[in-house]
């Protein structure tokens, strides 16, 4: 039997991008957008990405291993059951930032 | 223009109720059970409330005093363990501007013959709409509600 648990958890993270805000949301608004820079790495490219960038509709992704502005972003989580990796998931958040910068610098530089 | 804003905030209420965590759940999974308390206070006006209890499933409600702003409660089911846990997120409306959206983790304990339940929210507040301490209250109510409509219910047994 699975012992039950929740923790709740809330974090934020905040930086600065050389790009203006209207460039810097446009990297969340689109899957091909978001694609280029929300996963952590090569080997945890997605086997599936779908955004439906309305209120009220669903972002869903399947991924894995081997398978100018300041802009501020908070999560607030319920971990259930034990799988309480808040660290993990700050960890996830920040790369997925870093390469949010790559991609902002190399089109500006282009 | 709207002046942008968002304000987050966390609380967690702990009751104790005289009836058994089956029967206190039933009245979050059963339609007819939940909306017996999960209304406003007696004066207000209220539309239908519309419980699709499963997980990916949606609830619905309105009301408000006569005359005064709608408060719309719009919510999904994210997690469902019977008798254990409910996990949902929901946003609210004054009329037509979002206020908020929260996460609502409720969890079902057994406490000697009765439950104790622990209701955690986090909620982010939108452009300038932070009544932290409104939605306590709010929330502090429904459950009086809950209180006196299981009473009811062992009453009539």
């Amino acid at each position: 039997m699975i012992e039950r648990s929740t923790l709740s958890a809330t974090f934020t993270i905040e930086r600065h991008y050389p790009a203006r805000p209207a460039r810097v949301f446009a990297a969340w608004a689109s899957v091909e957008a978001k694609a280029r820079w929300a996963y952590c790495d090569e080997a945890w490219k997605p086997r599936l990405h779908e955004l439906d960038f309305r209120v009220g509709s669903r972002e869903r992704a399947i991924t894995g291993p081997a398978g100018g502005p300041r802009m501020r972003f908070t999560e607030q989580g319920v971990f259930l059951d034990g799988y309480d990796d808040i660290a993990g998931r700050e960890e996830g958040a920040r790369i997925g930032l870093d390469n949010l910068e790559r991609g902002l610098r190399r089109t500006e530089a282009a | 223009m709207t002046k942008r804003s968002t304000a987050h905030a966390t609380f967690t209420i702990e009751r104790h109720f005289p009836s058994p965590r089956e029967k206190v759940f039933r009245a979050y999974s059963d339609p007819k059970s939940k909306a017996k308390w999960f209304v406003g206070p007696e004066d207000w006006e209220r539309s239908d409330h519309k419980l699709d209890f499963r997980e990916g499933g949606r609830e619905s409600v309105s009301g408000g005093p006569p005359g005064q702003p709608v408060h719309y409660f719009n919510g999904l089911y994210q997690d469902i363990v019977p008798n254990e846990r409910i996990v949902m997120s929901y946003e609210m409306h004054m009329d037509k501007t979002r206020i908020s959206v929260s996460l609502g983790t409720t969890e079902f304990r057994t406490d000697g013959k009765g439950t104790k339940l622990v209701y955690t929210e986090q909620i982010v507040f939108l452009d300038g709409h932070d009544h932290l301490a409104a939605r306590e209250e709010g929330t502090r109510a429904l459950f009086d509600n809950l209180a006196a409509a299981l009473e009811r219910e062992a009453q009539a047994a």
